[in-house]
């Protein structure tokens, strides 16, 4: 069982460092906050700004929600659902939190499938495909067994 | 290799947006701070307009809730809702003027004034707490983290501090971070003296691998603090937001209500044009709000640009650009439109500011049609306001003139000066000063029409061509302003322009607020359709130049027309009228006061530094503008003493026809005085031709005022110049009569006849520049002339100061309706208006005075009986004559209330107040003499008074049954 944010850290950390104070801020927040953050992720026209409209294309807000995404399915809850919406809002009306964000362990073919999810999603969410497979890679190597395990072990991607 | 990966994404998505680099030159030509960039006043008038909307709101609203029944009023009075035109109001009520504000002070009184102070209490509490709660809101935990969240090492902090020092803030914002804003960009909100900046999490993220940019965005949002950019910008926008939440959904309510009850009611055909006004003001206001507040903020932003870069910021780092739109006409336009409604302005028209801000030096349509919009609209809510609480002094209507004026002087008079000062700096030519007028005028234009301004309960004005007037007015207003401003630029070597270009701006304002002025009381009117007898006019004014001495009544002939007219348009009631007229040359004659010296002047040396540019030609000469004048003011004399000959020769079959033609004359007189000095400045000078057209034609004024006075002074010293059949006795106090009553009228004509010489074609060859020296004659000569100017002005507002303070009394000015002040248009009415009138006739007091009678005669009656059956003669009959008072009252009321709305009954209501006023007179003046027989024919007349008055209800009866009532 590893935590969404730990593994955005580490991939964030691996593929694109310079975010990583986003990743630092974002950690002050629970796991549903960040969530909804980032699905507003966007650049705003307010007065005394210095402008609009320059997204510089961040990587994190991506794995994020895609993990988080990855992990709702996992547990057996769907997302992205108007129902699921409602619930949520009652939710914290009511003042409860939802879980933690995890992803269990999983078997080889397990995170096989994964694999094709993942850079399923990241196509979907705008990465080009190269980008989209190394940061797939890098996912999944984040969420492979431990590097002791030796060129026998499980490897999703070979 | 995976390393590089954000980068390349991030690339990808700063490439949608564009590379940078823009031009390499840095360094401003003009300096932008020269003058104030007339940004709180442009906010000052948003606010005014704001105020003055909802206000109005409060008031319809208050009046709703009341038992307030202004239809009654107009109805009683004789209006027909239906067929009445406009004109036909005005005149009903003004013909009736003392019975209608009567009525209305017991029918229809305005809401208290409490309401109006609560309700602006309300705003400012709301405005002030959604002021305070927005910063909060905004940097609430959930929204944003401390910058200290994604700066564990402090670095970015560092920088924040150093950046602060370098833009002087004595106080450095406070620093978050939005972690769902993924451009590099930052904001700043709070106030001014407590910040707030908001960094975006993009641009930190960037900041490692660009920091120039980083410190560029940084350096722009301390620039809007450094501008006091803060407060002001978010005031407005809770100001608005207040206005949104609060005052629309009152009067969205308000107008569901009415819109509700249109078919119950009976007036809504008058109701309905003022509701849909209503909203479509209130849908502009929504449209001209967030344009102007855009407007304002796209300039801000290249000032905070300037700034920025000014401090070191790198402009080929920080300001990418977009690319321009590409595609045909229609997409370009589509992006120019799209971009009104932006806060910022596009990288384009950025990046060039910063090499060149020659967009803050700019004068452009959307602001001054805006700001023409946002100012008519402003008075015509003040002028309802002070009309409904009745407060309809001279001096509060210039009052409210004088609010729009200024800020109207405040954003378009900035606005040239700046294009003036630009122009002179880099000698490209300035923008049209008619042209900016034509856009203003069209702004004041339909912000009047569209505040229903000229209409009263009509949906279209009756002369909507008068409007025109308001775009010339706007022409005149620009045109005088950009004239002066480039007269002062070249004149001027103070240190700052700041100082002369606020007398000039105050100046135009004064002038503005006389135009306001007399459009809201005349103009307006005129609009509507107004529409007034020359002949009863004449014969009112003559009366007031023979001290109220009647005489007699010729046919209308071309020249009463004239004066009639000039004596009805003209502006000059207000105190500070003649100061107004006067500020127009004075102002500019201060012009040839300053010193020439050697080399640019030192404001110039500021403004444009290293280039230091002369900003042009010296003015010219005063010399030849003084002579110009004197020949204006030669011409005048000869003309009015060629009138006196003309005068003395003429028979005079009537003493009315004698004394207009002499006061046409006179006036005359100083036109063309006017007229020719005008026209001879133009040809004088170079340059400045507006200016020196006025200044000459005002010594010309001068010139020919004294001679007009000179000539009555010595009336019957010169045999062929006599007018008056007594000696030469050197009388003043008639000749000095000529000053408020024949020279002042006349001074607003000469003024504009002056200016408006300037635009006669002139004579090939230009007259050679003048010296660069200024002689000390001409300066004594100039201020010498502003002195009696001021003066003159002075006198004028003594002599109005006791008027303008007090309401007009209501006898006069019904007085002067029925003296032909107002005339009324034939229009059908039917028998359902018939039937509405009278019954409003009758509720509003009609119904009163007939029991008042009924009931005074009755007790009358039998207190006589009582006494005659205790058989007392008519010496012990005493008791009974506070009744016979009691109907004499009756009677004087009876005569001060409205006429009965049907030509019919109007006679019979007459016959019966007439037989009631004697009937009581009569019998106090039997009981005073002991008269018997006296006594009993007074109380015969009493009778016969209570028949009539029964006849007059029969017929009102019939009036209500005719009517379906």
């Amino acid at each position: 069982m590893v935590a969404v944010r730990d593994v955005v850290r580490a991939v964030v950390t691996e593929a694109a460092p310079r975010e990583l104070p986003l990743v630092d801020g974002l950690a002050t927040y629970d796991d549903e906050t960040v969530v909804r953050l980032l699905r507003r992720t966007g650049s705003r026209r307010e007065p005394l700004g210095f402008g609009w409209g320059e997204a510089v294309g961040l990587l994190t807000p991506v794995v994020w929600l895609v993990l988080d995404q990855v992990a709702q399915r996992l547990a057996g809850k769907a997302v992205d659902t108007t129902t699921s919406r409602a619930r949520g809002l009652l939710r914290r009306f009511a003042r409860g939190r939802r879980a933690p964000a995890d992803i269990p362990s999983l078997t080889a073919d397990e995170l096989a499938a994964l694999r094709a999810e993942v850079l399923d999603l990241f196509t979907r969410r705008g990465l080009d495909a190269r980008a989209a497979a190394e940061l797939t890679d890098t996912v999944v190597r984040r969420l492979g067994p431990p590097a002791d395990e030796g060129p026998g072990g499980p490897n999703p991607a070979r | 290799m995976v390393g590089d990966l954000g980068e390349r994404v991030a690339a990808d998505g700063a490439a949608r947006v564009d590379g940078r680099t823009p031009g390499a030159g840095t360094t401003a030509r003009v300096d932008e701070r020269t003058l104030g960039a007339g940004t709180t006043v442009r906010f000052a008038l948003l606010v005014a307009l704001l105020v003055a909307s909802s206000s109005l709101i409060l008031l319809y609203v208050a009046i709703a809730l009341s038992a307030y029944d202004g239809f009654s009023c107009n109805l009683a009075a004789g209006v027909d809702p239906v067929t009445d035109p406009a004109a036909n109001v005005m005149a009903r009520r003004a013909l009736q003027w003392e019975a209608y504000r009567s009525c209305s002070e017991r029918y229809a009184p305005p809401p208290s004034g409490w309401w109006l102070l609560g309700w602006w209490a309300l705003l400012a509490l709301c405005t002030a707490a959604l002021f305070r709660v927005l910063p909060a809101w905004k940097a609430r935990r959930s929204r944003v983290v401390p910058l200290a969240a994604v700066d564990p090492d402090g670095e970015i902090g560092r920088t924040l501090a150093d950046l602060c020092a370098v833009a002087g803030l004595a106080r450095p914002p406070r620093a978050v971070v939005d972690l769902a804003a993924d451009s590099a960009g930052a904001v700043v909100f709070g106030r001014t003296g407590r910040a707030t900046v908001c960094l975006h999490i993009g641009l930190v993220t960037e900041r490692a691998t660009d920091p120039a940019r980083f410190r560029a965005v940084l350096l722009h949002e301390l620039a809007h603090i450094a501008n006091r950019d803060v407060t002001v910008t978010y005031l407005t926008v809770a100001l608005w937001r207040v206005h949104v939440a609060v005052a629309v959904p009152l009067f969205l309510l308000w107008c569901g209500w009415k819109f509700r009850t249109a078919s119950e009611s009976q007036v809504w055909s008058a109701e309905a044009p003022v509701v849909a006004r209503g909203l479509l003001v209130t849908g502009l206001l929504a449209v001209l709000v967030y344009l102007a507040r855009s407007d304002v903020l796209r300039s801000r932003e290249v000032y905070a640009d300037l700034a920025a870069v000014r401090w070191g910021a790198d402009p080929a780092a920080g300001w990418s650009t977009a690319p321009a739109p590409a595609g045909g006409r229609g997409r370009r336009i589509r992006h120019a439109f799209a971009q009104l409604w932006h806060p910022h302005p596009g990288w384009e028209v950025r990046r060039a500011a910063l090499t060149d801000p020659a967009v803050l030096f700019g004068v452009r349509a959307l602001p001054l049609v805006l700001t023409g919009a946002a100012a008519a609209i402003t008075h015509t809510h003040i002028a309802y306001a002070i009309t409904q609480y009745n407060l309809l002094t001279t001096w509060t209507q210039h009052a409210a003139a004088l609010v729009p004026a200024a800020l109207v002087a405040g954003v378009v008079g900035t606005a040239l000066w700046r294009a003036a000062v630009y122009a002179a700096l880099t000698g490209q030519p300035a923008p049209s000063s008619v042209r900016a007028g034509l856009w203003l005028g069209l702004g004041l234009a339909g912000g009047s029409a569209v505040a229903g301004q000229g209409t009263i309960n009509e949906w279209l004005p009756a002369r909507p061509w008068l409007f025109a007037l308001v775009v010339a007015a706007a022409v005149a207003f620009t045109w005088w302003l950009t004239q002066c401003a480039r007269l002062w630029v070249v004149a001027w070597r103070g240190r700052s322009l700041r100082g002369v270009a606020l007398l000039n701006l105050t100046a135009a304002a004064l002038a503005l607020s006389l135009w306001f002025f007399w459009w809201q009381s005349v103009g307006a009117a005129y609009a509507a359709g107004w529409s007034f007898d020359v002949a009863g006019l004449r014969d009112y004014l003559m009366t007031q130049y023979t001290g109220g001495t009647e005489l007699d009544h010729p046919p209308v002939s071309p020249v009463d027309r004239a004066y009639v007219l000039l004596m009805t348009v003209g502006p000059t009631s207000p105190p500070l009228a003649l100061l107004a007229l006067a500020g127009l040359w004075a102002v500019p004659l201060l012009a040839w006061l300053p010193r020439p010296g050697v080399g640019p002047p030192r404001w110039v040396r500021d403004a444009a530094p290293g280039d230091g540019p002369a900003p042009g030609p010296p003015p010219p000469r005063l010399r030849r503008v003084l002579v110009a004048g004197l020949l204006g003011g030669v011409a005048g004399s000869l003309a009015a003493v060629a009138h006196s000959a003309w005068l003395h020769g003429r028979e005079r079959p009537s003493a009315t026809a004698f004394l207009v033609t002499f006061v046409a004359g006179t006036i005359l007189a100083l036109v063309i005085a006017a007229a020719v000095a005008g026209a001879a400045a133009r040809v004088a000078v170079p340059a400045h031709r507006l200016p020196a057209a006025l200044i000459a034609g005002a010594v010309a004024t001068f010139l020919g005022s004294a001679t007009v006075v000179a000539l009555r002074v010595l009336d019957g010293c010169v045999p062929a110049l006599a007018l008056d059949a007594g000696s030469c006795s050197w009388e003043l106090a008639g000749p000095l009569r000529m000053f408020p009553s024949v020279i002042v009228p006349a001074l607003p004509v000469t003024v504009l006849v002056a200016g408006a010489a300037v635009a006669l074609p002139r004579p090939r060859g230009a007259p050679p520049p003048g010296r660069p020296r200024s002689m000390a004659w001409g300066r004594s000569c100039a201020l010498l002339l502003v002195t009696a100017g001021l003066a003159v002005a002075t006198v004028h507002a003594a002599q109005r100061m006791p008027h303008a303070g007090r309401l007009p009394a209501e006898e006069e000015t019904q007085r002067i309706a029925r003296q032909g002040g107002y005339a009324l248009v034939a229009a059908p009415v039917s028998a359902r208006s018939r039937a509405l009138q009278a019954q409003a006739w009758l509720d509003v007091g009609g119904d009163d005075l007939l029991d008042r009678f009924w009931r005074g005669r009755r007790d009358l009656f039998a207190a006589v009986t009582t006494g005659v059956q205790a058989g007392r003669s008519i010496d012990r009959l005493d008791d009974v004559r506070p009744l016979c008072a009691e109907i004499s009252e009756f009677a004087r009321a009876a005569v001060r209330f409205f006429r009965v709305p049907d030509p019919e009954t109007h006679p019979v209501w007459q016959r019966f107040v007439a037989l009631a006023r004697q009937g009581s007179q009569e019998c106090q003046q039997a009981l005073d003499a002991d008269q018997a027989e006296q006594f009993n024919t007074a109380m015969r007349k009493l009778a016969t008074a209570q028949e009539t008055g029964h006849a007059v209800d029969d017929r009102l009866d019939a009036l209500l049954r005719r009517g379906g009532l």
